[in-house]
């Protein structure tokens, strides 16, 4: 019961953050709890859903299933850091223009994958879009639109590439 | 529940001499479900994640690899220095999901727990239904049974067994190595001591015309543990088969490697004849295991299949 | 066909930028100061009598406010609403019966020490019989509760016409015994909330389909008045019906009461599986009669549906599997006799079709059966037997509009189904199933069935909806701007939508029985109509401008047609001229529709959807198959938003899929799922998805919205019996029972071979036999 106390540095969301908190905290509790970043769900604590799924190091992971202490020194980036005041990023948009959103529940975590996807791979074919976001469970949509919306963002942001 | 995370592997080896209870944690992905989901309780862990001295890629003097033991799967599946030792990197890409193969470690895969429907769908505040593995003294899967017989579903074991991996374990007492083969003991248990660490793999240099590969059936294409898998390793000297390692994994308690001298000598080029030579072998390597989809007889099938598969994968590529 | 500028477009969710940023709050966000936490005890067994039950350990540990049990509750026996079977407590008394039944709860500064205190409650049992099969409920020999004899929870008999004779004059019979298990909704957002109490006044943070339900349950139970508690409605993280009847809510608010303070209490996975409301598990005996020439005679149907421990929504349910399938084909006469029985699992009730899937499991699969024996073309034999526009079914439906003659022929095109038909592949096979379901439900309020909507008009222009429905992801907040903005002419992203807050939107039944388009919807059109009507009286009585009329943004001269002015500025005229007198567009709709007499008779819905689902499979050497592809055609009445639609129609598809070849929570014989898991349960991923190609029919409905029927859970209803259907094409089997799981398929496989060479030449066998078992300690060590 007597959890120790640990001192966490990390960077959270291109910011630089210190606290402490208790060793056995989880990720996901820590983001959600003390950080207030609600964005990332917690639906099954078990690594079974991928709703807490945030990007450690540029890679997607399940929070609910890492200790807080596990990012010591890491970049840690949430949905919460994706849009910028009142514009959204492409993935964002491409969600919405593709229909991708039914009761969002997945959504954030959904996206997360996304970015480390088109990080990874610009033009990913519908193939590779399943296999890199099999980690995600949704239960509205039946996946075609978000295969859609990945397409999507991919294109854009392609050309945006290619604009500038 | 404290968690520790020692800086070096030292700091790490001391602390587990002192501290008998702690467990060990790694990238999490396996310990971390059952701990949320009331299946296990400690009071002490002991978090090795980002040792050092557990990472990397290295060249051995004897031209074989060693693996540092904290690897990250997606690393496994990835890196170009793997790239002979197929079997490994097509286990390693297809453990579980993107974000599990993101945070487990190699290290973690090998030293999984066992998992049975039984135990780990088990209700936690339930009073009904306890096994072995859980305080109980039966096992559901095998009434009858005087210990737990729950399978051992790594991915990556069988792959390292057939690619004859040894493992280093570092403790109190120095370093060892061993055969992987030999980490697994009955009921689930490993060959390790409490203050010993899993630090890295050892694979032997691969013999020119080599290949291996590894093939596995689940229910879905996602998340599943393999129901049965299995990882083959094949030399070819003059169109024949000159060496030939078959190891099943979710088998049992443990891989299951079977005796491969039916088919040496016989012609590398006709995977289906080695195949049909090896079958009966997998009645009996296979454990009659049932969960909520399959029973026995479908996981002979699947094994059959994973074989079959990947015979046909060596003999082709 | 009219020109819509909004209606039929696929016009952006209103609720997707705060979805998608992460800013969207659902019950858990929700944090607030000096917050309790709550976690419930739950039985230990499934089936005991209560023998002790101490709770003074727990009651002393630090930081635990209150432990409560039965005998602290007052109104422990007010639960619950739903059925007219009083039969559940909040927590349980004398007995526990299924695995997820509450026996105590406890308060605490956190989630940790109410944990920690709960494993310091003693309690003793003494355990009984557990009734965990639909078979051992009905023969009774065991009972799941000792105040339900015969372990029946309801009985429904019911004949129209003469079945006995019809059977007699019979050429073919078909059909058989089917088994669809019980499912889980598995919406991602497990059950969350946080009741504020504050002097006599009470605030529930929650998510449900029913709001106005939720609040007379907390009322019933916490003893303060419905017009003393507000509902605030959180974003709904799924519901598929499973948010019809949620515990959850009601308990927090109970304790807010009890402790007059801040609680807030949230399900892990493992209750969401447990301690919730999943679908009733269902074996159906059926049997069509039918002549020579294919034209349906008769059927006739026993049924067993399972219960679970207490009644749910189970009695509607299974009354809605008795009858809505035969709806869809002309029957002279039906029989059915079905039975619903309490078994020690979790109550049972809503999922997406809400019965309907498993009656269709059963008979479009004794449909096809009939085909074989009749040696005809399976979709002929329905197209010969669909009702038509304007007749009136058996059951007492009428149809203003029935497409499903369209959507078999759209299907049989999007499938290649003549093509195939004829020029057969081994090794795969195409199925076809049709479905019928209802726009419109009276959800636990017989005398209520339609739906009411205010639309509000602010002085700056600014417009809003108030309903009492919820939004659930399915879309209907945006619907409602589509509406309102289609009807004034104003962009839909500046409409504002409050669903469910109790204390500012009109009663409502709730997201329910796919109606909220088609009955809903009429009333904003009315509701927009009457506030065009407002202020164009007010224009010209105050004003002196007009006759107007409202469109496009603007006021137009109804008789010119010049545009006057712009809607903001009519907005701010109507308001100052009447001292602020707020506007409010009131639409009402009441449909012509029937309670349904003592048989169940009567036109019960104002609009019926129809629907062809068709499935493709391969068979695999292995002894395994894969669906590649549904082809799902819907007569919608008219889509109001094409993209969220199709969303519709993928997420439901792929749902009723995964239910017959992925899904089970394999009830073992302790009654406990053994299936309690997203790893083990087998929720569909990326990877699972076949080839879905969606497609409606547009029939235009004279009462629905712009025509508009309804989409929401007619895409999961047929997709089981089409791929059952396929299998049978593809490997001669009927899968009576679903999931079909591999084990299920090698067997019946395995059974068709020896079969195939008892009757022909010696055919090879595959070598392993199946169960045998080898011993363990030699295979596993």
């Amino acid at each position: 019961m007597n959890a120790t106390m640990y001192e966490l540095e990390l960077t959270l969301n291109g910011k630089k953050v210190k606290d402490m908190i208790p060793s056995d905290m989880l990720l996901i509790d820590y983001l959600r709890n003390v950080r207030l970043l609600t964005g990332s769900k917690k639906a099954c604590g078990a690594g079974e859903c991928g709703a807490c799924t945030v990007l450690m190091n540029g890679r997607p992971i399940y929070s609910c299933i890492t200790l807080a202490l596990q990012a010591q020194g890491k970049e840690i980036e949430t949905i919460e850091n994706l849009s910028d005041g009142d514009t959204l990023h492409p993935i964002q948009e491409a969600y919405l223009d593709a229909g991708a959103v039914q009761c969002g529940y997945c959504t954030p975590g959904m996206i997360m994958s996304t970015k480390a996807l088109l990080q990874k791979e610009p033009q990913p074919g519908t193939q590779c879009i399943k296999e890199a976001m099999a980690g995600n469970l949704c239960r509205c949509t039946g996946y075609q639109q978000i295969i859609e919306a990945v397409q999507l963002a991919s294109e854009r942001m392609e050309q945006r590439r290619r604009d500038s | 529940m404290r968690v520790t995370k020692p800086a070096t592997l030292a700091e790490a080896i001391r602390f587990l001499s002192t501290n008998p209870e702690a467990k060990i944690l790694a990238g999490g992905t396996d310990l971390l479900p059952r701990l949320n989901q009331k299946l296990e309780y400690h009071d002490l862990l002991c978090c090795l994640d980002d040792l050092p001295e557990l990472q990397g890629i290295s060249l051995t003097a004897g031209g074989g690899l060693y693996i540092g033991a904290s690897l990250r799967l997606w690393e496994l599946a990835e890196t170009p220095a793997l790239a002979g030792y197929l079997a490994i990197q097509q286990a390693a890409a297809k453990v579980a999901s993107p974000q599990i193969r993101n945070q487990a470690t190699l290290g973690g895969n090998l030293l999984q727990e066992n998992r049975c429907m039984f135990f780990n769908n088990q209700v936690p505040w339930s009073d009904v239904n306890k096994c072995f593995k859980w305080g109980g003294n039966q096992c559901f899967q095998y009434k009858g049974s005087k210990e737990c017989v729950a399978l051992f579903q790594s991915d990556l074991a069988p792959a390292m067994m057939a690619h004859g991996a040894q493992a280093v374990l570092t403790g109190s007492g120095g370093e060892r190595r061993m055969p992987v083969a030999e980490l697994y003991l009955s009921a689930g248990r490993k060959a390790i001591a409490h203050d010993e660490v899993l630090t890295g793999l050892v694979l032997p240099p691969l013999p020119a015309g080599s290949r291996s590969a590894y093939r596995r059936w689940t229910i879905r294409g996602s998340f599943d543990f393999p129901l049965v898998s299995c990882a083959v390793r094949l030399k070819v000297e003059a169109g024949a088969v000159a060496d030939c390692a078959v190891v099943f994994g979710s088998a049992g308690i443990m891989p299951k490697a079977i005796d491969t001298s039916l088919i040496m000598g016989m012609a590398a080029g006709d995977p289906q004849g080695l195949a049909q030579k090896l079958m009966p072998l997998i009645n009996k390597a296979v454990a009659p295991f049932r969960d909520t989809r399959v029973n026995a007889g479908v996981r002979v099938d699947m094994a059959k299949d994973c074989m079959a598969k990947a015979l046909a994968a060596v003999c082709s590529g | 066909m009219n020109e819509y500028k909004y209606i039929g477009k696929p016009v952006r969710r209103i609720d997707g930028q705060a979805k998608v940023t992460g800013r969207a709050v659902y019950s858990d966000d929700v944090i607030l100061p000096r917050t309790l936490h709550a976690k419930v005890l739950h039985a230990r067994q499934s089936h005991a009598k209560i023998l002790l039950l101490d709770t003074e350990q727990a009651k002393a540990y630090p930081g635990v406010a209150a432990v409560y049990t039965a005998k602290d509750i007052a109104r422990n026996d007010k639960y619950f609403r739903m059925g007219d079977t009083k039969d559940t407590w909040v927590l349980a008394e004398e007995y526990v019966r299924y695995i997820g039944d509450m026996v105590a709860i406890v308060v605490a500064e956190s989630e940790e020490i109410a944990e920690a205190a709960l494993r310091l409650i003693k309690v003793e049992y003494e355990p009984l019989p557990v009734v965990s099969s639909l078979q051992q409920a009905k023969e009774a020999k065991d009972l799941t509760r000792c105040d339900k004899p015969g372990n029946v929870a309801m009985p429904i008999v019911v004949e129209r016409g003469d079945v006995e004779k019809d059977f007699a004059q019979a050429a073919v019979v078909a059909g058989g015994t089917y088994t669809f298990p019980s499912l889980h909704q598995v919406h991602l957002e497990p059950n969350s909330a946080t009741a504020v109490y504050n002097m006599g006044k009470l605030a529930v943070y929650c998510a449900s389909q029913m709001w106005f339900h939720i609040r007379e349950d907390i009322s019933a139970v916490t003893g303060i008045a419905e017009k003393d508690i507000e509902i605030k409605p959180m974003m709904i993280g799924g519901a598929f019906g499973a948010r019809n009847d949620q515990p959850l809510p009601v308990i927090t608010a109970l304790l807010a009461v009890m402790l007059k303070a801040t609680v807030k209490m949230t399900n892990t996975r493992l209750e969401e599986f447990l301690a919730c409301r999943p679908a009733l598990g269902m074996e159906i005996e059926t049997w069509i009669a039918a002549d020579a020439e294919g034209n349906f005679l008769s059927k006739k149907t026993k049924l067993l549906s399972g219960f679970g421990a207490y009644s749910s929504d189970g009695d509607a349910v299974t009354a809605i599997a008795c009858f809505r399938g035969d709806n869809n084909y002309r029957f002279r006469s039906t029989y059915v006799n079905g039975t619903g029985l309490y078994l020690n699992h979790a109550p049972t009730g809503a999922y997406r079709g809400f019965g309907n899937p498993q009656m269709h499991f059963a008979l479009e699969q004794a449909i096809d059966e009939l085909a074989v024996k009749l040696n005809m073309d399976p979709t002929e034999l329905r197209l010969k037997n669909f009702m038509h526009n304007h007749e009136t079914s058996i059951h007492g439906f009428r149809y203003e509009t029935n497409g499903i003659r369209e959507c078999m022929a759209q299907a049989k095109e999007l499938m290649g189904w003549d093509e195939k038909r004829k020029n057969k592949t081994p090794g795969k096979g195409i199925g076809v199933a049709a479905l019928i379901h209802c726009s419109g439900s009276r959800a636990g309020k017989p005398e209520f069935a339609g739906s009411s909507a205010l639309l509000r008009l602010e002085s700056s222009g600014a417009l809003t909806v108030l309903i009492g429905e919820s939004e659930i992801g399915q879309g209907m907040n945006t619907v409602c701007t589509q509406i309102v903005a289609e009807e004034l002419g104003v962009d839909p992203l500046s409409v504002n939508v409050v669903m469910g807050d109790t204390s500012l939107t009109p009663f409502s039944t709730g997201t329910n029985g796919s109606k909220l388009t088609s009955n809903l919807g009429i009333a904003i059109l009315f509701a927009c109509k009457d506030l065009k009507k407002q202020m164009s009286d007010c224009l010209r009585e105050r004003w002196g401008i007009g006759p107007v009329e409202i469109k496009n943004g603007a006021a137009y001269g109804e008789y010119t047609g010049e545009k006057i002015m712009s809607f903001d500025e009519a907005a701010v005229k109507c308001s100052h001229a009447f001292n602020g007198r707020p506007f409010y567009g009131v639409g009402i709709f009441e449909p012509k529709t029937d309670l349904g007499d003592a048989t169940g008779y009567g036109n019960l819905a104002p609009a019926y959807p129809f629907g062809v689902q068709m499935a493709e499979v391969t068979v695999h050497d292995n002894g395994t198959f894969t669906v590649d592809k549904i082809v799902s055609v819907h007569d919608i009445g008219k889509t109001i938003n094409s993209q969220m639609a199709m969303g519709q129609v993928y997420g439901g598809v792929l749902q009723g899929m995964a239910g017959v070849t992925l899904e089970s929570l394999a009830i073992n014989k302790e009654g406990i799922y053994q299936a309690n898991t997203l790893l083990e349960y087998k929720p569909p991923t990326f990877l699972e998805m076949p080839e879905i190609v969606g497609s409606f029919v547009e029939t235009i409905d004279p009462y629905g919205p712009y025509g508009a029927k309804c989409i929401a859970e007619p895409p999961i209803i047929a997709v089981a019996p089409a791929v059952a259907n396929a299998l049978y094409d593809a490997v001669g089997i009927r899968f009576e029972e679903a999931p079909i799981t591999p084990a299920i398929f090698r067997k019946k496989l395995l059974e068709k071979q020896r079969e195939n060479q008892r009757q022909n030449q010696p055919e090879k066998l595959p070598e392993n036999q199946g169960q045998q078992r080898t011993n363990p300690k030699e295979a596993g060590s």
